[in-house]
């Protein structure tokens, strides 16, 4: 399939880029490129228009491909991979991931359905994922807070996994977020390789594909009828609700730059034989790219006790007594970001 | 050795551990592999070991049975010692060359402009991965997918005190816990993690290894 | 547009003081069969689950991992001391189950119930959902059990213990390094991360003699 994106607009691109790299640029290290005279200013729209547009057409591709692959993950000091199997026909995308480190686990989806399969405890987890229906509408809602706070780096070439790809870098304008390295497989735009990188450029997480097969022959029925082996398991549907976080009683007094509230939800945590029964409120917040996720509960000193901050990779994880109540704020972004969070947020009730 | 002594049953902990050396390493491994009570302790602590590492269902009902069941069989092979080397026909292939691992160590640590990949760690621990093979559809092709790795993350091996305080400057190594890796989960699924890394369907389900812990 | 530089030097590999398993399979190779026993227990979880992802009968699963022993000791010469141990003992179990299978899938009288089944037709080993059949609802239980007392006895530690053992198993870390992360002495470390050792084993020992029969 052809992908997306007209190639004048991706020239009008690289020019653009080109001129942004003229600001400091800590990351690009010794390459100097060559200064671009004119209507630079105008370009630099064209460029924050696209930062959009090439997102899109990178989420598309991944839409619409068929593939299998191996891919790594690697976040801090722990590796973990995984087998997937990426089918679609029209509208309708089935996959299929299995573990490869770790314990057992098969995860299939069906367009926003995701069952689990957790062969050791013999339980199987429904859920909807809405993350992707989410992406979209983020997409089309940030436009302009995602080239507010991001620039578009560099393009450059590479290989990934045997396969040609491009290269570009996305670069946070503060110290609020993290920046991203992206290969896109060439001909179809597919995502194949991301590294997530702070300030100083070094490599927070990394997650490639060691090995894809692009257009595989996938058989979609099998891989559905999979799905639908659920014999023997045990169903687990955890709960969740949407709900406002302002009825809830909590209000982001000081708003931390960027992020928009995206979702707020009630909702159990865990699975059995772990599966807590009380209820958490979880309050979503997106830059468009990067998001950070507060949980609020009842403070127990039985189960809160360890307050601080904490690194996984690019995830860090800040934990908070206030007052009746006990703060768990997630996300993908430097700690300094979930304080301003942590600041921020009040009860209201 | 006296077995049975409070400090003989630690040298069986330690022992598990690497850290006894020479001499010392020597008369415990001898004793241990000797004694039912020292070698079941062995056993015992290796099992916990596994369990708290990944979880249940790691036992068969003939758990205790399978290392006596093997020495009997290793009894009636020559003992190593003489044996001048490989015996034909024993691995399916050689084992993986070095160049090869080499150059799946580079697919992974591609590098690209100014910025090398380096693991940012809080401190230093040992992560191996498995080599996995497959075959390829049609082509009875063996590839190897991923390289045996150790990767020893760099990092002062500096960390804080264990009791911290609401503020600190620094982030601390994240520790395995059920609620955190809950919260991950749940932090991941609904629409968290990097936009960039969902769409790409690069998809870390930690919180469910935690889940079967 | 790029070319690619030199990839980074390879981190160097952890010192010798702490490959146990190397130390193991010198003994082994000056005489002593019962340290090669010392690994087999060590791993032998390990290495069954692994093989019990291709293969769902459980009896097989077991022929598979003895086959892998004894195949890792006659290869014991081959093992280079600077390597890791359990690395190459899985590519052992990988090969000797992939063998295992292609020589089960040509014999007839084998029941396709022993094998797990071939995905697309690519002739991948990975594990489908079917829940094994073959452990007894009572074994399965027990595993369980067990897991939990496990789970539970950790809990029940006093702070320093558990953080101890929980460094050392789950983070791996080296005895220095949880000297260092916990501000005491290597010796604390190491009767901290034994007494643990001795809790949880204690409160898992009547569940495993009633499991198996035996006692300790």
């Amino acid at each position: 399939m052809r992908s997306l994106g007209a190639p004048a607009g991706w020239l009008a691109l690289r020019v653009a880029a080109a001129a942004l790299t003229l600001l400091v640029s800590p990351w690009i290290g010794a390459q100097t490129l060559p200064t671009v005279a004119a209507s630079v200013a105008a370009d630099a729209s064209a460029a924050e228009r696209s930062v959009s547009e090439w997102l899109a057409r990178m989420h598309e591709a991944s839409l619409r491909r068929t593939y299998v692959g191996t891919y790594v993950i690697s976040a801090g000091n722990t590796l973990s991979s995984a087998r997937i199997w990426h089918a679609c026909d029209g509208a309708q995308q089935v996959e299929r991931v299995e573990s490869l480190t770790g314990a057992p686990r098969s995860t299939f989806r069906h367009n926003d359905q995701v069952l689990t399969f957790l062969s050791e405890s013999r339980v199987v987890v429904a859920e909807k994922r809405e993350s992707l229906a989410f992406f979209q509408n983020l997409l089309q809602a940030s436009d302009s807070s995602l080239a507010q706070f991001y620039l578009l780096g560099t393009p450059g070439t590479g290989r990934v996994a045997g396969l040609e790809a491009d290269v570009m870098e996305l670069r946070p304008k503060d110290s609020l977020r993290f920046g991203y390295r992206v290969w896109t497989e060439k001909k179809s735009g597919l995502v194949i390789k991301l590294q997530t990188l702070a300030g100083d450029g070094s490599v927070l997480e990394q997650s490639a594909f060691t090995e894809l097969q692009l257009d595989a022959s996938v058989n979609m029925a099998k891989l559905t009828e999979m799905m639908g082996q659920t014999a023997g398991y045990k169903l687990e549907q955890p709960e969740l609700a949407t709900t406002v976080a302002a009825n809830e009683g909590w209000v982001l007094k000081t708003t931390v730059p960027g992020f928009k509230p995206v979702n707020c939800y009630k909702r159990s945590l865990g699975v059995a034989p772990a599966a807590q029964q009380r209820s958490t409120l979880q309050w979503i917040f997106s830059d468009g790219l990067a998001s950070v996720s507060l949980f609020i509960d009842a403070f127990d000193p039985r189960r809160h006790g360890r307050a601080g901050v904490f690194a996984s990779g690019a995830t860090h994880t800040l934990t908070r007594h206030m007052g009746d109540w006990w703060l768990t704020a997630v996300g993908e972004v430097p700690p300094q970001t979930l304080r301003a969070f942590a600041q921020g947020l009040e009860r209201n009730k | 050795m006296k077995p049975g002594t409070q400090s003989d049953k630690e040298l069986i902990s330690a022992l598990a551990d690497g850290q006894l050396h020479g001499e010392e390493f020597a008369r415990a491994a001898a004793w241990v592999a000797a004694d039912d009570e020292a070698r079941l302790k062995w056993h015992a602590y290796h099992l916990v070991g596994d369990v708290l590492r990944s979880g249940e269902a790691m036992l068969s009902s003939r758990e205790l049975g399978f290392a006596q069941r093997l020495q009997l069989r290793l009894q009636q092979e020559a003992p190593v010692s003489s044996v001048a080397g490989l015996t034909a026909g024993m691995m399916a292939r050689p084992l993986a060359a070095s160049a090869d691992i080499s150059r799946q160590i580079d697919e992974l640590a591609s590098n690209d402009g100014s910025a090398r990949w380096k693991l940012l760690a809080g401190f230093a621990s040992l992560v191996t991965m498995a080599l996995v093979g497959w075959y390829v559809a049609g082509g009875q092709r063996d590839v190897p997918q991923l390289a045996q790795l150790q990767l020893q993350t760099g990092g002062s091996g500096v960390l804080s005190q264990q009791s911290l305080a609401a503020d600190l400057s620094g982030p601390q190594p994240m520790l395995r816990d059920p609620q955190l890796d809950a919260l991950l989960a749940a932090h991941r699924q609904s629409g968290g993690g990097s936009a960039l890394a969902m769409s790409a369907g690069f998809v870390r389900n930690a919180a469910f290894e935690g889940a079967a812990r | 547009m790029n070319n690619r530089p030199a990839p980074p030097p390879l981190p160097a590999l952890p010192g010798s003081a702490e490959n146990s398993d190397a130390m193991l399979v010198e003994r082994t190779i000056a005489g002593d069969q019962g340290a090669f026993e010392l690994l087999v227990i060590k791993y032998q979880r390990r290495i069954q689950r692994l093989i019990g992802r291709m293969v769902r009968d459980v009896d097989l699963v077991e022929d598979i991992a003895q086959e892998t022993f004894i195949r890792a000791y006659r290869a014991l010469h081959q093992f280079r001391g600077d390597a890791q141990f359990y690395t190459w003992l899985y590519r052992i179990a990988v090969n000797t189950a992939r063998k295992f299978l292609l020589e089960l899938k040509r014999d007839p009288t084998v029941s396709e119930n022993a094998l797990r089944p071939d995905d697309d037709g690519d002739e991948t080993f990975w594990a489908g959902n079917e829940p094994t059949t073959d452990e007894t609802p009572e074994s399965v239980l027990a595993a369980k059990e067990i897991a939990a007392a496990v789970n539970q006895a950790l809990g029940d530690l006093p702070e320093e213990l558990r953080q101890a053992l929980t460094l050392r198993e789950i983070e791996g870390l080296s005895y220095e390094e949880i000297s260092e992360a916990m501000a005491c002495p290597i010796g604390t470390v190491r009767s901290r991360i034994f007494r643990a050792r001795e809790a949880i084993s204690a409160r898992v020992k009547p569940m495993l003699e009633r499991q198996t029969g035996k006692r300790w």
